[in-house]
């Protein structure tokens, strides 16, 4: 009889089971690691209309992080400051440095303050159904560089952690290492967790007598899904 | 008509539904609805979307084909020093198509202050107070100020028209505010042909940015100039008409007495009103000789009578009536002390819902049972009133055999002093002035009736001064009309022909202010947008007179001006020319600001005074209670003027939805169902079955009606419980609002063609006849049947200090009733393979932890069926409405919805033993429950177990969450809810909302897009930001003086507080004592599904004279 294959197809369907199994263990690998946050977000260091620098004045200066982002211990945002706040020295340091002059701009002429506001760019985007609230985790004791990384170090802002829902899980169900004791100020940028404040956490962490615990961060779909 | 979802939209809607496809153009492509939000927004279209006024496409070069992202975090904070009414902007995104970085999200921008208002907070809203209007009196109300913008409205519980409740109107006027066909532009003369033919509404499609065009205020300022030098200086204001609604407010009508004692001696202002209390005046008039008004004290009475009268709903002071009433009815424990109420109505309102009994009688014929009620009582013994009373007879009037009037004057004769008989709106002016004799009669004035004085500009009479308005103009004496938020081409008497008299006798020059270019405004020469409340400082009197201020949320959206800032600028007062070049609310501020100044005769008015009066939205201090004397000869001679009607009647009312028409173009007010008929889109004539087949008419069959000289032709409605021969039709539809008002277009039919001078309320003699073709009426209740279940429970006092327990023991297999005996919770805990989560015996560690386990009781006994909590939850939850055709198919969006269901004797009765007769009865003349339905928020929730992808998951403090982002679609959860409370959006509802209403969503609460489903989340966002809140502060979530508050929506706006919420785990709370009464029962508990939202047994309070059998 003729021979319809040469002799090397014998291995073929062993070789593309092979290849479309490691293939598939690829995709997934691909689609896990660099289609998940830990990849796409991570790093996201959008460039901004006025080259701030947060080494300078958080790092260099130790300006505190509320200084600025006055609202983190009372509402949802942090929020960016207003001119005003930037203005305070600026209306005197480096006047007329041309790298403020979009700040100048909004200022305005004879500063009356109706000029067009600076756009500054988002960088943490968390999407719009993920409802975040920033003054109930620094109640708790959550430091800023816990979500944020080093800031302070940073001459552009660059997006430290993925913030993806699992990356807050990991601390919802264990936030002990991320709690600061009381005494040490969330806005500390190099404190590290220790094994007293890891056992005092735990504490918060337990049913108090009557009252429930202090530290009692939610897992429910709704905390956060709203 | 089956939905092919393959095929476009187009086969699906009737253009005029045109809610779901929002923005101007009747030429959007169908299938827009459908299409994704990112898809929506990109260029064609000539109108740029209002808010997105920074970063616009044409000044950003970087920006390349925006995406507009549909709901930025909302720190978009506008450059504008000026307050926290400057109006913040969108945030704008911009696609990044530098080579791949595309694959990055877009681009998002925070937009800072230049100078942050001091204690503006961006992410927490704010709550200010201030006053709507409502038939010329001010209720006071809290709007909830979100990032500089109005996104909730609260009754004021300070307020004494509030008290806290609020009512469908009420939470409507925020989408008034937002409505994308309002008025946006100015316009003038010369320009108004062509105008008209290209925008249609006055309403520009061009960019509209919150400055007026500064070219027609130019130009109207250039013309009141020249025409000044002859109106003000030669004629001294003779020929100038203003034709005003009616209003209680003091600085409006100081404006006008400065106009008249100034500038404009000879000027004549008219007032005129819609929904007019004429008759009460009248009546008042008659029966002490001078104008006084009347207060009610419902939580006083143990017997009310009324006549006519829809005061829990619609009349008078509503909201307060509502809130006295139910302090006598709700939570009946066996031993409390109910109130009984009676009612005698031709159609079925809320507040015949309410009665212990109900006697279905024409409006006409009210004047008779009144007079023989007063006859009955005795009144006017030995003079010349008795005498005229004497020839009412009782007899004819009597239910199931028995003469009720008798009856209920021995009854009311038994509450002397705690009694109330109350006569509706409609009712002529005798019945007022008997009722008043009535009321002195059984000693009740002082009690719970008392007289103060009417607000001065609520004295006069709107009829005759609308009257007086057509006599000059037909006399040519008007030679400059102005319209200041009136609307008399639509409402005004059909027999005055308002619109022909302007067409033909056109006074040289008209103006026109008003919220819409609508009927009025396009036959003026010159219009102006009025700013909505919410835009502009103003004042009002409660319904007691206390004095109500009114601030503005944001500056006017569309540059519009209040009717005081207008007066102001014909005025001249100063400070008038900033009107023509700047649209900020100074001017209106100022003009507020200085007639309190000197009114208010405080010497600490800055310090003081104002601020405080601003902070509470009102100032202390009512008129003072009046004394007042019957005057019986004129009564007698009032009631010797009535003749009884013969024939058809057509009664035509206020509604409860529409307003005197104003909220046509209102998609929440056109959606939620009418609390009676449950009809939605549309109005219909309301008739019994008696008549309907005497007409030969089915539900939808058109109607000729003709009265007073005109013909309307209206779908018929069969509503049980209507009185025969008698139709009635709800006011404020079938508006002829221009095309652009999409959501009013096509839907209703105009019962103001029907009123007259002489007939304003009840027209006699009227001819009915069955017309041609019918009208498709989609009602969201067509079924009232409970099929046998105990859905709604009802029992009589009797009853209830029999059995306290009955309402758990109505459905043998009830899990409430057997919670209360432990043993058998026990044998049925040990047999159960179910885990029941929240069972203390088999504790979930994180249910333990938890501080809080929410739930929710709603008492029967006080809810009227009001449908308040519809709006409230719309309003909260960003409930997106979905249209006429929508709702026909039954996928109405509303998160709780009000159950009406009729019931009657034979419901009762086992079916063997139901007659012809008693079913006949039970369409004729039913009894109505009501039941609002949200999420019961299960325990044992069935929807849970079957989401595929966990989208529905138990929170440990006892809600059953909904994520959205999760759910895929499947409906297996809503196919397994046993209640039906969640609702699935099949369509984009959301995509495509026109520009300024997307200004009305809650930034708290998601958004849905297409193919999730959403239910009631006992407003998880409150539950979440109170939390917060108490963690902040140290506190705890509770009732106490200490605790942060939360409640949900639903349960903040329903008037009679008929709905609590709170945490059950707190033994004290308002809801765990509620809770742990035996008239509390959960709905269908018998399928063990444990729901957090239980319900309070209805007990009514019958007569046992009149008890049937």
């Amino acid at each position: 009889m003729t021979v319809l294959f040469p002799k090397w197809t014998n291995k073929l369907p062993a070789v593309l089971a092979l290849g479309a199994a490691a293939m598939g263990l690829f995709v997934v690998f691909a689609v896990s690691f660099w289609f998940s946050p830990y990849h796409t977000d991570v790093g996201y260091q959008p460039h901004q209309p006025i080259a701030y620098s947060h080494a300078l004045h958080a790092g260099a200066l130790g300006m505190d992080c509320r200084y600025c982002h006055r609202m983190v211990e009372e509402g949802p945002h942090a929020t960016i400051p207003d001119a005003e706040t930037c203005l305070g020295c600026h209306r005197h340091v480096l006047k007329d440095s041309i790298a403020l002059k979009l700040l100048r701009d909004q200022a305005g002429a004879d500063a009356r303050g109706d000029g067009p506001p600076i756009e500054w760019v988002k960088v943490h985007l968390l999407p719009d159904y993920a409802y975040f609230n920033h003054a109930v985790h620094i109640r708790v004791g959550v430091g800023c560089a816990s979500c944020h990384g080093r800031i302070d170090q940073m001459e552009f802002v660059r997006q430290a952690e993925p913030l993806s829902m699992g990356w807050c899980l990991e601390c919802h169900r264990n936030p002990t290492a991320h709690i600061r004791p009381a005494g040490v100020s969330v806005t500390q940028m190099d404190w590290l967790p220790t094994e007293a404040s890891i056992a005092a956490a735990r504490r918060q962490l337990e049913w108090q007598g009557e009252n429930p615990p202090e530290l009692n961060p939610p897992t429910h779909c709704a905390a956060c899904h709203r | 008509m089956t939905i092919d979802p393959t095929k476009p939209m187009s086969t699906m809607n009737e253009p005029h539904n045109l809610e779901l496809q929002g923005g101007h153009s009747l030429a959007m492509a169908p299938s827009a609805a459908v299409q994704s939000s990112s898809e929506q927004a990109i260029g064609g279209e000539p109108e740029a979307i209002y808010w997105r006024s920074l970063g616009e496409l044409e000044n950003s070069p970087e920006y390349l084909g925006a995406v507009e992202r549909e709901f930025p975090e909302g720190i978009a904070d506008a450059p504008d020093e000026v307050s926290r009414r400057g109006f913040l902007s969108a945030v704008a995104a911009s696609v990044a198509l530098a080579g791949l970085a595309g694959c990055r999200k877009p681009e998002t921008h925070i937009l800072p202050f230049n100078k942050r208002p001091e204690g503006f907070k961006p992410g927490l809203p704010q709550l200010y107070a201030t006053t709507l209007s409502r038939r010329g009196y001010g209720i006071g109300v809290l709007a909830k100020s979100s990032d500089g913008r109005p996104t909730k409205i609260e009754g004021n519980p300070k307020h004494p028209s509030s008290l806290g409740g609020t009512d469908l109107q009420l939470h409507a006027e925020l989408l008034q505010l937002y409505d994308p066909s309002r008025s946006r532009k100015a316009r003038g003369p010369k320009k108004a042909a062509a105008e008209h033919e290209a925008h249609g509404a006055g309403g520009g499609h061009e960019h509209a940015a919150p400055v007026a065009e500064p070219d027609v205020w130019t130009e109207f300022y250039g013309w009141l100039d020249e025409a000044s030098k002859e109106l003000v200086n030669i004629r001294r204001g003779e020929g100038l008409h203003v034709l005003m609604p009616q209003t209680s407010s003091p600085s409006l009508l100081a404006a006008v007495e400065k106009m008249q004692k100034g500038s404009f001696p000879k000027a004549r202002f008219h007032t005129w009103s819609a929904l007019h209390a004429d008759n009460e005046l009248a009546g008042a008039k008659i029966a002490f000789g001078r104008v006084v008004g009347t207060h009610y004290d419902f939580g006083k009475a143990d017997v009310v009578v009324s006549l006519d009268s829809d005061f829990l709903a619609t009349d008078g002071n509503n909201l307060v009536n509502a809130r006295g009433w139910a302090a006598t009815r709700q939570k009946p424990v066996p031993g409390k002390k109910l109130s009984r109420l009676y009612v005698a109505e031709s159609t079925y309102s809320t507040t015949g819902t309410a009665a212990d009994h109900r006697f279905r009688t024409k409006s006409g014929d009210i004047p008779a049972v009144t007079f023989a009620l007063a006859n009955a009582l005795g009144v006017g013994k030995g003079t010349g009133l008795a005498q005229a009373l004497e020839k009412h007879p009782a007899a004819p009037f009597a239910k199931d055999g028995k003469p009720w009037i008798e009856v209920l004057a021995r009854d009311l004769q038994s509450a002397r002093g705690r009694s109330i008989v109350i006569a509706g709106p409609n009712q002529p002016a005798a019945v007022h002035a008997a009722v008043h004799a009535i009321n002195q009669t059984l000693g009740n004035v002082g009690q719970t009736v008392t007289y103060r004085a009417v607000p001065e500009g609520l004295q006069a009479s709107a009829v005759a001064s609308i009257q007086e308005l057509c006599t000059a103009i037909e006399q040519g004496k008007c030679d400059t009309l102005v319209f200041l938020g009136t609307n008399p081409v639509y409402d005004a008497p059909a027999d005055l022909k308002f619109a022909e008299l302007l067409k033909a006798k056109k006074p040289k020059t008209t103006i026109h202010v008003g919220a819409y270019d609508d009927e009025t405004g396009m036959l003026c020469d010159w219009h102006f947008p009025e700013a909505h409340e919410f835009e502009c400082w103003g004042d009002a009197r409660a319904h007691d007179g206390t004095v109500s201020m009114r601030q503005p949320l944001v500056a006017p959206l569309h540059g519009g001006v209040s009717a005081l800032e207008f007066l102001g600028f014909l005025n001249q007062e100063s400070g008038w020319e900033d009107l023509v070049s700047a649209r900020s609310t100074l001017f209106g501020y100022e003009l507020v600001k200085a007639h309190w100044q000197t009114a208010s005769g405080a010497p600490d008015f800055t310090t003081n005074w104002w601020p405080n009066a601003l902070r509470d939205g009102f100032v202390a201090g009512s008129f003072a209670v009046e004394n007042v004397a019957i005057d019986a000869p004129a009564i007698a001679e009032a009631v010797g003027g009535y003749k009884r009607p013969e024939g058809i009647e057509v009664v035509l009312r206020s509604c409860p939805k529409m307003g005197d028409g104003r909220y046509a173009n209102n998609s929440w007010m056109q959606e939620i169902p009418d609390p009676l008929t449950k009809l939605s889109w549309d109005n219909a004539a309301l008739v019994s079955m008696a008549t309907a087949r005497k007409l030969n008419v089915q539900n939808g069959d058109f109607l000729t009606i003709t009265a007073g000289g005109s013909s309307l032709q209206i779908p018929a409605w069969i509503l049980p419980g209507h009185a025969d021969d008698s139709v009635t039709i709800r006011l404020g539809w079938g508006r002829s609002l221009p095309e652009s008002c999409k959501v009013a277009h096509g839907t209703g039919f105009n019962g103001y063609v029907l009123r007259t001078t002489g007939s304003q309320w009840i027209a006699t003699g009227a001819q009915v006849h069955r017309g041609q073709g019918s009208h498709e009426l989609v009602c969201t209740q067509e079924h009232g049947t409970m099929a046998g279940r105990a859905h709604v429970r009802e029992a009589t006092v009797k009853k209830n200090e029999a059995d306290p327990r009955w309402a758990p023991k109505m459905s043998p297999l009830d899990q409430a009733a057997r919670l209360h005996d432990e043993t058998a919770v026990e044998a049925s805990l040990a047999k159960s393979l179910w885990v029941e989560r929240f069972e203390a015996r088999r504790s979930d560690p994180e249910v333990k932890k938890s501080p809080y386990q929410w739930g929710m009781v709603i008492d029967l006994n006080a809810c009227t069926g009001c449908s308040a909590c519809l709006a409230a939850c719309v309003a909260e939850n960003n409930v997106p409405m979905v249209g006429k055709m929508q709702v026909a198919k039954n996928r109405e969006m509303f998160w709780i919805r009000a159950d009406r269901y009729f019931t009657s004797v034979a419901d009762t009765k086992a079916k063997k033993d139901v007659t012809h007769s008693d079913k006949l009865e039970m369409v004729e003349d039913p009894q109505v429950a009501n039941m609002p339905v949200p999420c019961m928020q299960c325990e044992n929730a069935p929807c849970e177990s079957v989401c595929p992808v966990a989208a529905t998951t138990h929170s440990p403090d006892g809600l059953n969450d909904m994520v959205y982002n999760r759910c895929i679609g499947t409906r297996y959860c809503s196919n397994n809810c046993p209640y039906k409370v969640r609702r699935f959006n099949y369509l984009d509802y959301t995509g495509s909302v026109a520009d300024t209403k997307r200004l009305a969503f809650n930034p708290d609460v998601t958004v849905r897009s297409r193919g999730v489903m959403e239910k009631c989340t006992y407003c998880v966002q409150r539950i979440n930001g109170g939390r917060i809140q108490a963690k902040l502060a140290g506190k705890k979530v509770g009732d106490g003086p200490n605790d942060v508050h939360v409640t949900t929506a639903c349960a903040q706006a329903c008037p009679t507080q008929a709905i609590t919420f709170g945490n059950t785990l707190e033994k004290t709370s308002a809801v765990s004592t509620q809770r742990a009464l035996d008239l509390n029962y959960g709905l269908l508990s018998e399928l063990n599904t444990k729901p957090r939202t239980t319900y309070l047994g209805r007990v009514r309070n019958p007569n046992p004279e009149l008890q049937p059998g």
